[in-house]
């Protein structure tokens, strides 16, 4: 008997009523329940303010939930943050490096600060490669760069992190075509090594092309969820807008 | 289990916290801010050096002067005559003013007093210069600490925290395996090592300056430069700290680094003056109530020649020789209360200032180098007990006259055998030890621990509680 098609693999990023309400009182994420599998790439989508950057910093530890629990790769964040950061990787939009420093000391500095204390120039170069950053820059100062070429190192950080799961936080946002058509594919190619992907994006046509899992989220609370399969069968656009502006019949659509 | 271990070990905190340090040391390092403070520091160190050195000299200078008018003044004195000159107390001029000065060339350095009961004894500022020039802040570590590194640490400090958070490299920095607290102790070290660094390079500097002005420091001086300076880098700390609460509690880098500016001004110019304006409404000095009148006894005209006045013993001279001194006691005492009451103001005004951590640091280091009022305080003392050397100096010879009608101290009636000069005792100044220093400095250098401790504390919390939201 095969054992993978009775037990799924386990969830390498989780939240289970994971909620977050701020000091102001505002209600960040309303019990927040997800699960991320090994090769899948989780589309959290929603506007901005939905709460999705909420959601990714609540696994990165960067904030402590109000209740609920947040797991990355069996670890539960609140217990131990520095761990569950350990098997993350992250990408944001508009990433910032130190401007000073050249694209190969850059890698090995956020290496380091990720737990990879020994990584050689060879494997740096290689993960600059694998992101289509041209050989010129590998020793360019930061300050040099385009957006995409900083997004594009961003993405090399994460490969040279070797964490098994990724937060990605709208990191296409405001690439030109060609440089978002080059991530998709890095993407494709991650999520085929067996990395959990959670990806928070207002871009729907991303969330169609990438996505394994659909979750929508409005004013903090996931209002549906779809999968890849379902997709093909609904208007991915007319049930978010139908979400966004409050309507139901996207959701008995998707229902039926 | 094992593997476990290993893999902590590997990622040991220290380990974070030096990449983390190493990286914000190299930012601040390529920075102009970080040049601008090291050639500021450095320069000011080693002029003030070099300055206090040719100042100190020039002081050295006018000493003999006065000792060599005051030898020949008594070089053909008699017993009797030794009673109406004035014996100059001189505070000798400041070797470590370089370090600390202390107002030490404001305050009164020569005190005259002669045993007379006529003559008023009076205390001079007797310094090099033009009096009516405007004495402007003198240039020693105590400035450099309090003034310069403090501005300096604000520079350096206002956007540690906030600058990242708004350029949104705190967020991938606090997404790695790292403790916020390794973060900000790397911050921390980072600005006060840029502190450190140019404040050691100035204070060997401003040594080496001194040695090549001919100023040799003695191993009790070199102790409390090595406190002085220890002082400055705990201070720095401090400094740190505050800048760090500040980027931290306050989100964006032009706002921190307004606030850091207001607390900079209010901390070493607003509260110092305000102290300095408070104080006499606090605690008026007594001659400002119009008390006058208590200078000396006149001299009395209705002296006997001696051979008439030994015909009943002296006994009119010794009665009004007691009305004299009496006289004399009391206004003595009265002067003496107005120093004290002078001193005591301005040991309140420097209390109410020492509300500015700065101006702690500045009466830290003022006791801990044995410069500032407890100098002061000293040299009034030790004047003051000088009298009583020279009265029993003077006693001592009249007593060895059996011609002498002994009526004290009244020149005429005392001995008119010659006094030898070499005899006379002459004033020396007890500076205050490196060990004395620090017992003075104990209190004060207590409250800058707890708020060091406090401010380091406080930089924490924030940093713990800090939201990385709202970037741009």
């Amino acid at each position: 008997m095969n054992h993978t098609q009775t037990n799924p693999p386990k969830p390498v990023i989780e939240a289970i009523d994971l909620s977050k309400r701020y000091g102001d009182g505002s209600l960040a994420l309303d019990a927040l329940n997800l699960a991320v599998r090994p090769g899948e790439i989780y589309c959290l989508l929603g506007a901005r303010d939905a709460g999705k950057t909420s959601a990714l910093h609540l696994f990165l530890g960067l904030t402590s939930p109000t209740a609920g629990r947040a797991r990355v790769g069996g670890v539960d964040v609140a217990a131990d943050p520095r761990e569950a950061r350990r098997r993350l990787a992250y990408v944001m939009e508009n990433v910032a490096f130190y401007d000073t420093l050249t694209a190969m000391e850059n890698l090995e500095f956020f290496a380091q600060l990720g737990g990879r204390w020994r990584v050689d120039a060879g494997e740096l170069a290689m993960a600059m490669r694998s992101v289509g950053l041209p050989e010129r820059a590998f020793r360019l100062r930061v300050r040099h760069f385009t957006d995409g070429m900083r997004q594009k190192l961003g993405f090399a950080a994460a490969l040279v992190k070797e964490a098994p799961a990724w937060l990605l936080d709208d990191p296409l946002a405001g690439l030109d075509p060609q440089a978002t058509a080059e991530l998709v594919d890095l993407l494709r190619e991650v999520r085929q090594s067996g990395k959990a992907i959670l990806l928070a994006t207002q871009d729907l046509f991303q969330a169609r092309e990438l996505a394994d899992v659909v979750g929508i989220l409005k004013e903090g609370r996931m209002v549906l969820t779809t999968t890849r399969a379902d997709l093909r069968y609904t208007d991915l656009e007319a049930t978010y807008l139908d979400y966004m502006r409050g309507g139901f019949s996207s959701l008995v659509e998707a229902m039926a | 289990m094992k593997l476990r271990a290993l893999g902590r070990l590997d990622g040991a905190p220290w380990r974070g916290v030096a990449a983390l340090t190493a990286r914000e040391l190299g930012e601040l390092w390529e920075s102009f801010r970080f040049r601008a403070v090291l050639a500021v520091i450095v320069l000011v160190m080693t002029i003030s050096a070099a300055l206090n050195a040719a100042h100190h000299h020039a002081e050295a200078g006018a000493r003999p002067e006065i000792l060599e008018r005051y030898a020949e003044e008594i070089a053909d004195a008699t017993v009797g005559s030794l009673a109406d000159v004035p014996h100059p107390a001189i505070k000798p001029p400041w070797r470590l003013a370089f370090l600390a000065e202390g107002q030490q060339r404001q305050t009164p350095n020569v005190y005259r007093q002669a045993l007379s009961a006529w003559e008023v004894p009076v205390f001079e500022s007797r310094h090099r210069g033009d009096e009516r020039r405007h004495e402007t802040e003198p240039l020693d570590w105590t400035f450099v600490i309090r003034t310069v590194l403090s501005l300096a640490a604000f520079l350096l400090g206002y956007d540690a925290v906030c600058g990242p958070r708004q350029r949104r490299l705190l967020e991938l920095t606090l997404a790695q395996a790292v403790e916020r607290w390794q973060v900000l102790a790397a911050k921390l070290i980072a600005i006060w090592s840029c502190l450190a660094v140019p404040f050691v390079c100035g204070a060997s500097l401003s040594l080496a300056t001194l040695a090549l002005f001919g100023l040799r420091l003695t191993g009790g001086e070199l102790v409390k430069v090595t406190l002085v300076g220890a002082l400055g880098l705990g201070a720095a700390v401090l400094f740190v700290a505050v800048a760090l609460v500040v980027s931290a509690r306050i989100r964006e880098a032009n706002r921190s680094l307004t606030a850091l500016a207001l607390v900079w001004v209010a901390a070493v110019v607003v509260i110092p003056a305000a102290s300095g304006l408070v104080t006499p409404l606090i605690r008026p000095l007594p001659g400002e109530a119009g008390d006058g009148g208590v200078l000396a006894p006149e001299e009395t005209s209705d002296w006997r020649p001696p051979e008439w006045a030994a015909e009943d013993d002296y006994a009119l001279e010794r009665e009004s020789a007691r009305v004299h001194n009496r006289q004399f006691e009391a206004a003595e005492s009265e002067r003496r209360r107005r120093v004290e009451a002078q001193l005591g103001q301005a040991a309140l005004t420097r209390w109410l200032a020492s509300v500015s951590p700065m101006h702690l640091v500045q009466e830290s280091a003022e006791r801990l180098a044995g410069s500032g009022q407890a100098r002061d305080r000293r040299f009034v003392a030790e004047a003051w007990a000088f009298r009583e050397v020279l009265a029993a100096h003077v006693r001592g010879l009249d007593r060895g006259d059996p011609e002498s009608p002994h009526v004290e101290f009244f020149s005429r009636y005392l001995s008119s055998r010659p006094a030898e000069a070499e005899a006379v005792p002459r004033f020396t100044f007890d500076e205050i030890s490196w060990a004395a220093g620090l017992r003075l400095a104990a209190v004060p250098l207590a409250v800058l621990v707890v708020l060091t401790l406090v401010a380091t504390a406080a930089a924490f919390l924030s940093f713990e509680r800090f939201d990385v939201r709202g970037a741009p």
